[in-house]
């Protein structure tokens, strides 16, 4: 009897650390594509539960015709009832190169945004012609609750 | 005296070595050398365009965004974003550009935002680069043929582009395809131009883009007045 009481015990020991370390990303959602229609086709998402934003996604081609990309910033609002106030900001991150069609997720890690979220995504392009340059992408806003 | 010829051949030597890694330092890494800036710009200048694109998805429907921008100078503009078909609390956006400083707001929020870390000029969009049309052809492979009229200038580019398989095992990282992609290993993407060539510098007055035959996005310049 004894024996069996501890095998359930160790089998809810396991079954709770399952569910700790897989349930908030199977109950994740993802908000729609946002996508910016330039000559390279991307788009973007966030990938949340419930108020608590988890991951900002690029996906796609990020060159668009440039020598450089980076992301120019990240910004995460909470709803303060009234309007979108101002929670953090990452960026501007690191020029990069590549061209390659792919994903890029920034681990920004996990903000608990009160009463729903607003994230905006952009990136910024380098080109150089007869004078270098640079231009943002369209800016991306997505929103959970 | 061969000991000064050895002396000189070593101050030779040195000179030589400080000339050469000097030249490697202007010109060897493209990423660090420093950007020369844009040689032209247009005159101060508003304009009112119109973006229609599938920005939520290619799949997706068609939204419709309006902006106003007052240019001064490549170094000099403001922007505001007048109408948003899909997020109306985006109207009101802003977006300057003031030397090296780039401030934004945006829209149903009273948090403005600036980044000041900008060596080159921000352009306001990538199509709106003063001068670009000069390296349309030579560095970016575009056609360039006559438009509907004599003040119109119509650059062409097509291209081949990989379809890029998702990842089945995780679902997140899908990267945007277009349709056409199930059935073939690649896909068409065609950018076209349309430049205003009856002032100095030539200006753009509409881009389309398309993936296949389907548009993804058309820009339209509605009013443009040159100061």
């Amino acid at each position: 009897m004894k024996r069996r009481i501890r095998r359930h015990v160790v089998s809810a020991l396991f079954l709770s650390a399952f569910l700790l370390a897989f349930a908030p990303s199977a109950l994740a959602s993802q908000t729609a594509d946002q996508c910016d229609a330039t000559p390279k086709y991307w788009c973007t998402h966030v990938i949340y539960t419930g108020t608590t934003l988890h991951e900002r996604d690029f996906l796609g081609a990020r060159d668009g015709g440039a020598q450089k990309w980076r992301l120019y910033y990240i910004n995460d609002y909470y709803w303060n009832g009234s309007g979108w106030t101002w929670n953090s900001i990452y960026g501007p991150g690191a020029w990069h190169t590549n061209i390659a069609f792919d994903f890029w997720r920034c681990y920004c890690g996990d903000e608990y945004l009160p009463n729903g979220g607003r994230v905006q995504m952009q990136l910024e392009y380098y080109e150089c012609t007869d004078g270098c340059y640079t231009w943002k992408s369209s800016e991306m806003n997505h929103y959970f609750s | 005296m061969a000991r000064i010829r050895r002396k000189s051949l070593i101050g030779t030597l040195i000179l030589a070595a400080t000339m050469v890694g000097a030249l490697f330092a202007v010109q060897g890494d493209p990423t660090t050398a420093r950007p020369a800036m844009p040689a032209v710009d247009w005159p101060a200048m508003t304009l009112v365009y119109r973006v229609e694109g599938k920005f939520r998805g290619i799949d997706g429907p068609t939204d419709s965004r309006v902006f106003r921008l007052n240019y001064q100078g490549l170094y000099h503009w403001q922007k505001e974003q007048i109408e948003d078909s899909a997020d109306p609390s985006m109207v009101g956006s802003t977006d300057s550009f003031e030397g090296t400083t780039n401030t934004f707001s945006t829209g149903n929020s009273d948090q403005i935002h600036s980044i000041d870390d900008h060596e080159v000029p921000l352009a306001p969009e990538q199509w709106l680069v003063p001068g670009r049309d000069r390296w349309l052809v030579d560095k970016y492979g575009f056609t360039k043929r006559p438009g509907a009229d004599a003040n119109h200038v119509v650059y062409t580019l097509t291209e081949t582009l990989d379809c890029v398989p998702s990842d089945p095992a995780n679902p997140t990282t899908r990267i945007p395809q277009p349709a056409s992609c199930a059935t073939s290993p690649t896909y068409q993407n065609t950018e076209e131009i349309v430049y205003r060539v009856d002032l100095d510098l030539p200006i753009p007055v509409e881009v389309t883009n398309r993936v296949g035959t389907e548009i993804t996005r058309h820009v339209e310049v509605t009013q443009l007045t040159v100061h």
